[in-house]
């Protein structure tokens, strides 16, 4: 499994998505449900899928799935295609 | 002081009619209820002068704990006197068992009731001899009996073509009332009039009665039966006074004796409808606030019943941040499409406080032998399958 691949399953996870509704442009504005707690879970889950854990201020930043691929891409965690 | 009598033994009428008709107390005791030691040490601690008409039911709920509610032998007879009135069972002439007596549901309902007006009790071994229940039910003259909701599913699959046009009245408790079943119950008991009771053992055991068409909300639980009280308090926790009810209840530490004006607390919470009668919202252990947000643990199982078809059912459990959540289990294993069905009818229509802990899955829900989930060996159970779980 990619990368990628991980990440859109965590996501969809989170954030109860139907694979049809996810697109790696998605951003908060998008999705209602993507709030405060959201935000918290997908953090939780970046660590247990990535090893890697958000710091508060990494958190508030994210606005969207790219910004989570760009914090992890700068730990070296690839996204390529 | 207390005799003791277990439900399961085959003697068990011949002992209540003895035990019934004399002086002394008595207390059944169920298949899953507590083991003989536990029983006589709690027996002990009774004060002698609850040997006078007294009889006592131990039950461990679904909550696991032992508890021994008892009640007196003439409250419980005017109970099956005020149930012969409002349901008009005056031209009923058996009553056929299809439950345990140490179910309150059917050893008021149906022993003490037959033995108040002179009918003949049929005890039969319930749904797991099907073929003695099926001879029981064809044999009858003009019947009643009493069912909990479950058992519809197992009435669906022994007697799905047959029809049973004898039994007159079916009185279902205990569970939720299976209104979207009726049609199906109709047509295996062609001449019978439904009814759903709501009570519980402290009630000793009913409180309400409704027809089933008198309303089509499978959560309304009709009127109180005459002479009982209902209401709620400020946060909706619904409270019973009934001259019949329990007059002590007893568990591993305490024993609370109640008066007939006493209000006493139900597991529920309710409301009253503007018709007079009561619908009852949710269970107290099925409400609680999670993340600042009053969960109604009922309403999300309510919308999910309808994705997954088969048994669903929930219980409570600790998040990774000790707070209080739950979780949903269902059976039989669902489908990867159902699971996403499921996960969208949460996004849908519920706020992330609603979305259950985890969504996982078991071959069958185990049930204690009233048909009620066994919460302490659903909790405990070692083969459950994780289909989704929240991060938080």
């Amino acid at each position: 499994m990619t990368n990628r691949e991980k990440l859109q399953d965590l996501l969809q996870d989170v954030l109860l998505l139907d694979p049809s509704e996810f697109r790696f442009d998605l951003t908060r504005d998008d999705l209602e449900m993507w709030d405060s707690l959201s935000v918290v879970a997908i953090a939780v889950g970046v660590e247990e899928t990535f090893g890697y854990h958000f710091s508060p201020e990494q958190a508030i930043r994210i606005k969207g799935v790219r910004d989570i691929m760009t914090l992890l891409e700068e730990q070296g965690i690839s996204f390529a295609e | 002081m207390f005799e003791v009598i277990s439900d399961w033994s085959v003697s068990i009428t011949k002992s209540l009619d003895r035990l019934w008709g004399g002086e002394k107390s008595f207390c059944l005791v169920g298949r899953t209820g507590p083991d003989s030691e536990l029983v006589s040490k709690m027996l002990e601690r009774l004060p002698f002068y609850l040997n006078q008409g007294h009889f006592g039911i131990f039950t461990s709920g679904s909550t696991g704990l032992p508890k021994l509610v008892i009640g007196q032998k003439i409250r419980s007879e005017r109970l099956a006197v005020a149930l012969n009135d409002s349901q008009n069972l005056q031209k009923i002439e058996q009553t056929i068992c299809l439950l345990p007596l140490s179910y309150s549901f059917a050893l008021i309902n149906q022993w003490l009731w037959s033995r108040v007006h002179g009918r003949e009790f049929i005890m039969t071994r319930g749904l797991c001899d099907p073929e003695q229940v099926c001879k029981a039910l064809e044999k009858s003259r003009s019947s009643m009996t009493c069912l909990v909701g479950s058992q519809v599913l197992l009435l669906r699959k022994y007697f799905e073509n047959r029809a049973f046009p004898k039994v007159n009245r079916v009185n279902f408790a205990g569970e939720r009332f299976p209104q979207e079943q009726m049609k199906f119950i109709h047509r295996l008991f062609p001449n019978a009039e439904v009814f759903n009771n709501y009570g519980c053992t402290e009630a000793m055991p009913r409180l309400t009665l409704r027809h089933e068409r008198e309303n089509a909300n499978p959560a309304n639980i009709g009127h109180p039966l005459l002479n009982i009280k209902l209401k709620t308090n400020n946060s909706g926790r619904l409270y019973f006074s009934s001259p019949y009810g329990a007059i002590g209840v007893m568990d591993s530490r305490t024993l609370q004796f109640k008066e007939f004006k006493d209000w006493v607390a139900t597991d529920d919470f309710a409301q009253r409808c503007s018709d007079g009668s009561w619908e009852v919202i949710g269970r107290t252990n099925e409400i609680f606030k999670r993340f600042g947000e009053k969960v109604s643990v009922h309403r999300v199982t309510k919308s999910l019943t309808e994705v997954f078809g088969g048994d669903i059912t929930t219980y409570l459990a600790d998040d990774n941040n000790d707070e209080l959540g739950y979780c949903i289990i269902v059976s039989p294993e669902p489908s990867e499409i159902e699971v996403r069905k499921a996960l969208k009818v949460l996004r849908d229509q519920f706020s992330r406080a609603y979305w259950p802990l985890r969504v996982e899955s078991v071959k069958a829900i185990p049930k204690l032998q009233n048909g009620k989930v066994d919460l302490k060996a659903l909790k405990s159970h070692g083969e459950k399958k994780l289909h989704w779980r929240q991060r938080i």
